[in-house]
């Protein structure tokens, strides 16, 4: 998913959801910061490093692909953008247990980490609330891709065909990718653009959604292909179901939040919230276009009767870097950052209570106390002084 | 199978499903498995055409260099000699492999079924078969050297790929037989 709909759709989410303007702006603002929080922000703000939610592709080009570097990278996107459905589910055939464990990494929504990632972010704040708008949305979005390295778990082969709806027919088009970054992708000419095929297994343009392009993120995007983990199986991707799907969750999820629901349980959606809307929402998602900020933006505008500035990567910086340090916890930056390690914190513990060291080792507090990433322990405190 | 009452939106009105289903029967994940193996068999097939040619371009050089054509041929019958067994291993080893790797692409991309592909196939297998059978001549003769073993190796490896291919054409024309006759009733 891209910014319209972790910025301006979070926004109509959250305010559907019963949050003022004002709260609002806060959520969707740490959904899109999600997007932004990379190492190299962290490093411009003096902020912790284990709080990167995602890698630029600056860092991508100069990251290693050992054993470290791979934990790394499993870490954060795991974490935070594909959110693995069912830790503990074995694929159909007989296969490797290096293997069992990328295949169980793969992205899905209504899994049970899902719903563990609503439950850590009650109480604590909008921050936390937008990020875990993040982490849902993309369990819908990146459905069926790993976040983490992988040939054979993410990458597609060239039965890719798009169905596109025109006038009550469908057509079905093979997709041919070019590799050039340079390139927009233009849905109007069919023109996409992918990752370099690499046959090296822990190769970084293996990389999530990487090989099927930004099909997944385009709400208009329906189509079939298959998958490498399926064996010679087909997934047929319709965006603007799922998204829907995905935006009725997050107004579901954000009652809970807010305190109006008092449990939160997968497979709910709030349906009835956005009837007055549906034909709205629905021509959004279907229009044929790469960015639909502007849509979203004026739907929003239209429910709070408010304007959306622009996402800001630097809004609330100033209010961090002018914090001391015993109150740098208090501003939005620094919620989001308590927000973000507690995310990683979580889903790292769940894989490798699984079995599973992709994403590295965890630790558990109660028994051994303290150890590891240093900037773990702003967390403890912080959970010492709730 | 595309849903025949989809309209515009209807399917996210009512359910929330999915307008689409997925064809993951057993005939049509089979007709992308055994196109997938046609297309890499292919592949390999050219591949091992290419290696072909260097090795008896390689072999021809070492032969240039014998005794015996430096002492008893003319340098321009060797010359000539040399040039017709390259074109030989030219023909064999890369337009014949070109042909079956042309041919099985375009089948396996559902293109026209010919059979051509197959018979060149065959003859380079039975060219593999025969060197097996000169390579174990020249152990049971205590002649086989390290250049022998992986000459060995690399006709094993195309007499695997042909095998595989010629398998998964047949396979994949079977497949889409049944395909064809369960989307016309039963008949063909």
């Amino acid at each position: 998913m891209q910014m319209d709909f972790h910025y301006f759709a979070t926004y109509a989410a959250a305010y559907l959801a019963g949050y003022s303007h004002e709260e609002s702006m806060i959520i969707c603002y740490s959904a899109q910061f999600v997007d932004e929080c990379s190492k190299t922000y962290l490093k411009g703000i003096k902020g912790p490093l284990s709080a990167a939610t995602t890698q630029l592709q600056e860092e991508m080009a100069d990251i290693r692909t050992d054993l470290l570097g791979l934990q790394d990278i499993t870490r954060i996107w795991a974490s935070f953008h594909f959110l693995p459905r069912d830790l503990y589910r074995n694929p159909r055939r007989r296969c490797s247990r290096a293997y069992r464990r990328k295949y169980r990494l793969i992205c899905g929504p209504n899994g049970e980490l899902a719903a563990e990632t609503v439950r850590l972010a009650r109480g604590k704040g909008l921050e936390a609330a937008g990020l875990a708008m993040h982490v849902i949305a993309d369990t819908w979005a990146h459905q069926y891709f790993a976040g983490t390295p992988s040939l054979v778990i993410n990458n597609v082969s060239e039965y890719f065909y798009e169905i596109i709806c025109r006038d009550d027919r469908t057509e079905e088009h093979r997709v041919r990718f070019n590799h050039n970054p340079a390139t927009a992708d233009d849905p109007e000419k069919m023109e996409y653009t992918n990752t370099v095929f690499q046959d090296n297994e822990n190769s970084v343009m293996n990389l999530g959604h990487g090989r099927a392009g930004h099909f997944p993120d385009y709400s208009f995007a329906r189509y079939r292909y298959m998958p490498a983990w399926a064996d010679y199986n087909e997934v047929v991707k319709d965006n603007p179901a799922d998204y829907m799907r995905a935006f009725t969750q997050m107004i579901y999820a954000l009652k809970y939040l807010r305190g109006d629901i008092e449990e939160f349980d997968v497979e709910k959606y709030d349906t009835d919230t956005i009837v007055p809307y549906r034909d709205e929402i629905l021509g959004i998602l279907c229009k044929r276009q790469v960015d639909a900020c502007a849509d979203w933006k004026a739907f929003g505008e239209k429910l709070s009767g408010c304007r959306i500035g622009d996402f800001d990567i630097s809004k609330y910086k100033d209010e961090y870097l002018a914090a001391d340090e015993d109150s740098k916890n208090k501003t939005v930056i620094g919620r989001f950052i308590l927000a973000a390690m507690s995310q990683k914190s979580m889903v790292t513990n769940r894989i490798y209570k699984s079995g599973n060291r992709a994403a590295g080792y965890s630790i558990d507090i109660g028994e051994k106390g303290f150890r590891g990433i240093k900037d773990y322990a702003r967390l403890l405190q912080e959970r010492e002084g709730d | 199978m595309l849903r025949k009452e989809y309209k515009q939106h209807d399917y996210l009105i009512n359910t929330y499903g999915s307008f689409t289903e997925a064809r993951n029967d057993r005939n049509h994940v089979d007709e992308r498995r055994y196109s997938g193996m046609l297309k890499m068999t292919a592949g390999g097939t050219l591949i091992m055409g290419i290696w072909s040619l260097i090795k008896s371009f390689m072999g021809m050089l070492d032969d240039m260099r014998s005794d015996f054509i430096a002492d008893q041929v003319p340098v321009l019958i060797a010359i000539f000699g040399s040039v017709l067994v390259f074109a030989f291993f030219f023909i064999i080893g890369i337009s014949f492999r070109f042909m079956v790797w042309r041919g099985a692409c375009r089948e396996a991309a559902g293109g026209k079924k010919r059979n051509g592909y197959i018979v060149c196939a065959i003859i380079i297998l039975a060219y593999d078969v025969y060197a097996f059978a000169y390579f174990i001549y020249k152990v049971i003769r205590r002649e086989a050297d390290a250049q022998d073993v992986l000459k060995f190796v690399f006709d094993a490896t195309s007499f695997a790929i042909l095998c595989e291919l010629i398998s998964s054409a047949f396979r994949l024309r079977k497949v889409r037989n049944e395909l064809k006759a369960s989307e016309s009733g039963g008949e063909l």
